[in-house]
């Protein structure tokens, strides 16, 4: 890594770690509001659990492919005022077959954890699976097509 | 204060107001008095007189735009040659520092002589990126009126943007600082770029709002516009506009006409277009590294993004994501400068512009039309133009003759040096006519008289101009011009009724085309 790399990715972290600092320390103004009013729903808890079971794991993949956004909801971590594609539960239940792989599951330094999934049928791929802990339940992020 | 002492105020006030009308108006320093330091160079140049100039001009804590430039010249071809003006060291100073706007005043109009040098219009494309585009803004006072053509804007923050202002973006320059960028005054660039609504004023240090554009300027602003895909498992869950590039918010990107004096640009001034370029960031990619440079826990993250974003509201999470989103979608901040479609954008209007102006009819001393008598044998190889040889010697004798299919104008060149030594209006255009006095086929002798007086005028009216004819060579500083006289009785030569009946051409002093030599 250059120096030039170096002190450019230390800035970067500097200046949004400035940001955030000056934002949420200003007394007034859009932004301090804004922030106030995001509190009123307050994010869930973030303590980490324990490593995924294998139920658990397979309760997940059940929600997810259930075809019901309710369950839906309950797999991943999602802001409950977020409204949802209304043809994403059906297109996730058109995967025939969901499976976490357990034995590559990791908890990462910031508390999130990264597993991989093996689907078949319409979305027949290897994933790469982020989840993150919301009051004490491991939850789906976000998924990534595994290189 | 009391009354005793208002009163003796008012007539101080009084005399002020008085004598003020009086006093002169200080003339504004010209371009060259404000550029601090050397006065930019051009860099190159292919530039003729049927190629748009381009000017690139980048942004705060930029670098020089060759990568546009080079898609630019690669996307459009001859129709342009691109020019890219660097304020490098000084780019986390203010647009109207003394080393940006009156040294890009005097770069541009360096460009536009150096396409009138080259017989074009001199009119000037202006593409400015980021602060590059409020540059401009304050470089035009200096900048003579109707040289610049048509700016387009990319991603510039009209109305500021949120990481503008004297909390963050002074602490990246500072660190820039230590990469070798000059440090910048109180009112830096980044400062200065703080959000300001519909004609508020800057911050105070910070000087005037950069002025409308005149009239007769086309403004095309473009803004990148990246939108939030969350999928799962290949699904796309939602989407999220953030209405931003990254760095400058569309709305700011698209803000010329309410961003000076008075909010409102006044009637009568340049004319506005407004171009969005939408593109996706994925959120996985999106959220490591918006998670890794904020350091925020992720699922509050989500919740906290999520929430802001349907709010409108620029809250840090959300200007984590944005300022993560620049780095990955194609029209963010940063990458919209290579982006193939965000650069599509800038060459359709280019393509809409009309072609620079040529007269190709025009006749000087030194040339017709865009070809000169400084061309060489290469030069005319490059554009087309092929060794026809002469009648007797053919393709190897000492003086040839060029010409290109279906072309008027033919070109004798001396072999050895490959210089050309006359051109000739080898298919007998009437349209030509000559930049001093305008004279053309019907013309009278008197006119071209009147017209080229105080030039050595060579009349050979003897029946002695090539073919039993008879023709006037007019020679000029740098060349000389040959016109063709219609038969007539003596009488009509001497009184200057006789008409001129063709161009031939021009050629270097003793090589003027006539009837029976064609300038060899």
């Amino acid at each position: 890594m250059t120096r030039r790399t170096l002190v450019v990715t230390f800035t970067v972290v500097l200046v949004v770690i400035g940001a955030a600092v000056v934002f949420l320390l200003r007394g007034s103004g859009e932004v301090t509001d804004a922030a106030t009013s995001s509190s009123t729903t307050a994010p869930p808890s973030t303590s980490v659990p324990p490593p995924l079971t294998k139920e658990q794991a397979t309760a997940i993949a059940a929600n997810l492919t259930s075809g019901s956004e309710e369950r839906l909801r309950q797999a991943i971590a999602i802001s409950p005022q977020q409204a949802l594609d209304p043809a994403v539960a059906g297109q996730l239940a058109s995967i025939s077959s969901m499976e976490f792989d357990i034995a590559t599951f990791r908890v990462e330094g910031d508390g999130t954890a990264r597993m991989t999934a093996r689907t078949n049928g319409s979305a027949a791929a290897v994933w790469t699976v982020a989840l993150v802990a919301v009051d004490g339940q491991w939850r789906i992020s976000w998924t990534e097509a595994a290189p | 204060m009391t009354t005793r002492m208002r009163k003796p105020m008012a007539y101080v006030l009084a005399l002020l107001l008085a004598v003020l009308p009086a006093v002169p108006a200080r003339a504004q320093p010209t371009a060259e008095e404000s550029c601090a330091g050397t006065p930019p160079t051009l860099e190159h140049t292919d530039l003729s007189a049927s190629r748009r100039p381009v000017v690139l001009v980048h942004g705060w804590a930029g670098e020089r735009m060759t990568e546009t430039a080079t898609i630019l010249q690669e996307k459009l071809g001859s129709r342009v040659s691109t020019f890219t003006f660097d304020y490098g060291p000084w780019s986390l100073h203010w647009a109207s520092n003394e080393h940006i706007a009156p040294c890009l005043a005097i770069y541009i109009t360096k460009v536009a002589k150096a396409h009138k040098d080259v017989r074009g219009d001199g009119k000037v494309v202006v593409v400015a990126h980021s602060m590059g585009g409020l540059a401009l803004r304050y470089a035009m006072s200096w900048i003579p009126a109707g040289t610049v053509l048509e700016v387009i804007t990319l991603g510039t923050p009209h109305l500021g943007s949120p990481w503008g202002g004297p909390d963050v973006a002074p602490l990246y320059e500072k660190a820039l600082t230590l990469l070798g960028k000059e440090k910048p005054p109180d009112a830096s660039g980044g400062h200065c770029l703080a959000w300001h609504e519909k004609g508020a004023p800057l911050l105070g240090d910070c000087g005037p709002l950069p002025p409308y554009l005149p009239a007769g300027v086309t403004v095309t602003q473009v803004a990148g516009d990246i939108t939030v895909d969350r999928s799962l498992f290949g699904f796309t869950m939602y989407s999220l506009p953030l209405s931003t590039d990254g760095i400058v918010p569309v709305t700011s990107a698209h803000g010329y006409a309410t961003s000076g004096d008075g909010g409102a640009s006044p009637p009568g001034r340049a004319t506005v277009r407004s171009r969005t370029q939408p593109c996706r960031a994925d959120f996985a990619k999106l959220h490591e590294t918006a998670a890794l440079a904020t350091f925020a826990p992720t699922v509050a993250f989500d919740y906290l993004t999520m929430q802001d974003l349907q709010r409108g509201s620029q809250t840090p999470t959300v200007m984590g994501l944005a300022f993560a989103a620049m780095f990955i979608a194609s029209c963010g901040h940063k990458k919209q400068l290579a982006d193939p479609k965000t650069t599509d954008q800038i060459v359709e209007v280019i393509k809409a512009m009309p072609p620079p102006f040529i007269d190709t009819s025009e006749v000087r001393f030194d040339g017709i039309g865009e070809f000169t008598l400084a061309l060489t044998a290469t030069d005319l190889r490059a554009r087309g133009y092929v060794n026809k040889g002469n009648q007797y010697q053919g393709q190897n004798a000492a003086c040839v003759r060029y010409a290109r299919e279906g072309q008027p104008l033919g070109f004798s060149v001396e072999s050895a040096s490959g210089r050309v030594l006359a051109i000739s209006n080898s298919a007998g255009v009437k349209a030509l006519h000559t930049q001093v006095g305008n004279i053309r086929v019907n013309s009278t002798l008197s006119e071209l008289r009147t017209a080229f007086a105080g030039h050595q005028i060579e009349e050979h009216l003897d029946h002695d101009f090539g073919q039993g004819s008879n023709g006037v060579i007019v020679n000029g500083p740098n060349g000389a011009i040959a016109f063709s006289l219609a038969d007539a009785p003596s009488a009509d030569y001497v009184s200057g009724r006789a008409a001129i009946t063709y161009l031939n051409g021009v050629g270097l002093r003793g090589h003027a085309p006539t009837s029976a030599e064609d300038g060899c």
